[in-house]
């Protein structure tokens, strides 16, 4: 959006200097001032960006929670897009975490550790390499800096990123399924919550 | 005006340094909510007993059935957790011959002595309470007790010939 209204400026910038030397070229009757050459420069930054596309709200009511495998409702769609400039990363990778491993979800009556909820990678469009195609809890411990240790689950990862234009700028579209595993643990009664961070990040 | 451009040019490799070991990072939130209800159940292991010919002088018990209780409850539900048992009226059976009243039949689990369904019990009448604990001990636990109902005819004379049903209600409570 920055650099749409810097263009614009620019455009404008140009046009009055246009007119400025129709000016000239009028009242001089002939005579040419001119061409000013004017050298344009634009330095794009390089972008990343994690969207999610739907299912960004997750809510799990029931009474038969304990000594069970619940899924949540609805699939996560994340889309992933990237834009960087060349020689600058040369590694991407997705990541879904709890910040607190030991309490993913907490409540009045206790938590629910990051162990007891699992994810799916069930689909990816993209370059990217799926990491957790079958349900993994989220115990992992991420991709490098990319996770909390012991509460993440690695989405993907993109180790052959290069120069080409079509490595460098490109997307993944990716469904995360999420379950609850309270096999052997009775949940007391009452309402937990938590965020699931999903974060992205190139090297 | 030279030393001017050996600095921009140093900028210059600053910035193209910073930017080969850029690090990048993107990140969305994913708002979890799980409610674990509140839970109450009573199972028996059978719906209906019987007995045939009640005998005098003594207590006849129906078959022993099982009774399973669990509950998950916010420790601010209550102080106990009690499984009674009541007839709705003050007959417990009734026949085209008679009625057995609730003072006949006794019921017990475990250890417990057997007692008249003629106690009032936490707004329940001809009841037996067949246990209590304390809830914020075990919130979250679960039960299963043998139970034994019987006619008690161990004094007086057995109930007329014919044929009695009831129905026995029992209830877990948490109070």
């Amino acid at each position: 959006m920055r650099l749409g209204a810097s263009s614009a400026r620019l455009g404008m910038a140009l046009a009055i200097a246009g007119l400025a030397a129709g000016a000239d070229r009028a009242s001089a009757q002939g005579v040419v001032g001119g061409p000013v050459p004017i050298t344009l420069n634009l330095s794009q930054n390089s972008s990343l960006s994690v969207t999610i596309q739907s299912g960004a709200v997750q809510s799990i009511n029931s009474p038969s929670l304990s000594n069970a495998i619940t899924p949540f409702p609805t699939p996560i769609q994340i889309l992933t897009q990237w834009d960087f400039r060349p020689n600058q990363v040369s590694s991407l990778s997705l990541v879904a975490y709890f910040a607190a491993p030991a309490a993913a979800l907490s409540g009045p009556n206790g938590s629910i550790a990051s162990s007891r909820v699992q994810g799916q990678v069930s689909s990816g469009t993209g370059p990217a390499t799926m990491a957790s195609p079958t349900w993994t809890a989220f115990s992992q411990n991420g991709v490098g800096a990319n996770g909390i240790a012991g509460g993440t689950v690695v989405l993907w990862t993109f180790s052959g990123l290069n120069n080409s234009a079509a490595s460098r700028k490109n997307q993944e579209l990716n469904r995360l399924d999420l379950r609850l595993d309270l096999t052997g643990f009775i949940l007391p009664s009452g309402s937990y919550s938590g965020t699931l961070v999903i974060r992205a990040m190139a090297l | 005006m030279k030393t001017l451009r050996s600095l921009t040019a140093a900028a210059a490799l600053l910035v193209v340094a910073n930017s080969a070991h850029a690090q990048l990072t993107a990140t969305a939130a994913v708002a979890l909510s799980v409610t674990q209800q509140s839970v109450l159940t009573i199972t028996t292991s059978t719906p209906s007993v019987s007995v045939t010919n009640v005998a005098a002088g003594a207590v006849t018990y129906f078959p022993q059935f099982n009774v399973t209780t669990a509950w998950n409850q916010p420790t601010s539900a209550g102080t106990n957790v009690q499984l009674i048992g009541y007839f709705a009226s003050a007959n417990a059976l009734t026949g085209t011959s008679g009625n057995i009243p609730t003072s006949r039949v006794v019921g017990y689990i475990g250890a417990n002595a057997p007692a008249p369904f003629t106690s009032a019990v936490s707004g329940y009448t001809n009841a037996v309470q067949f246990f209590t604990q304390t809830l914020a001990s075990a919130p979250n636990s679960s039960r299963t007790d043998a139970m034994n109902i019987g006619l008690d005819y161990s004094a007086t004379a057995t109930p007329t010939a014919g044929s009695y049903a009831g129905t026995l209600n029992l209830v877990l409570l948490v109070q």
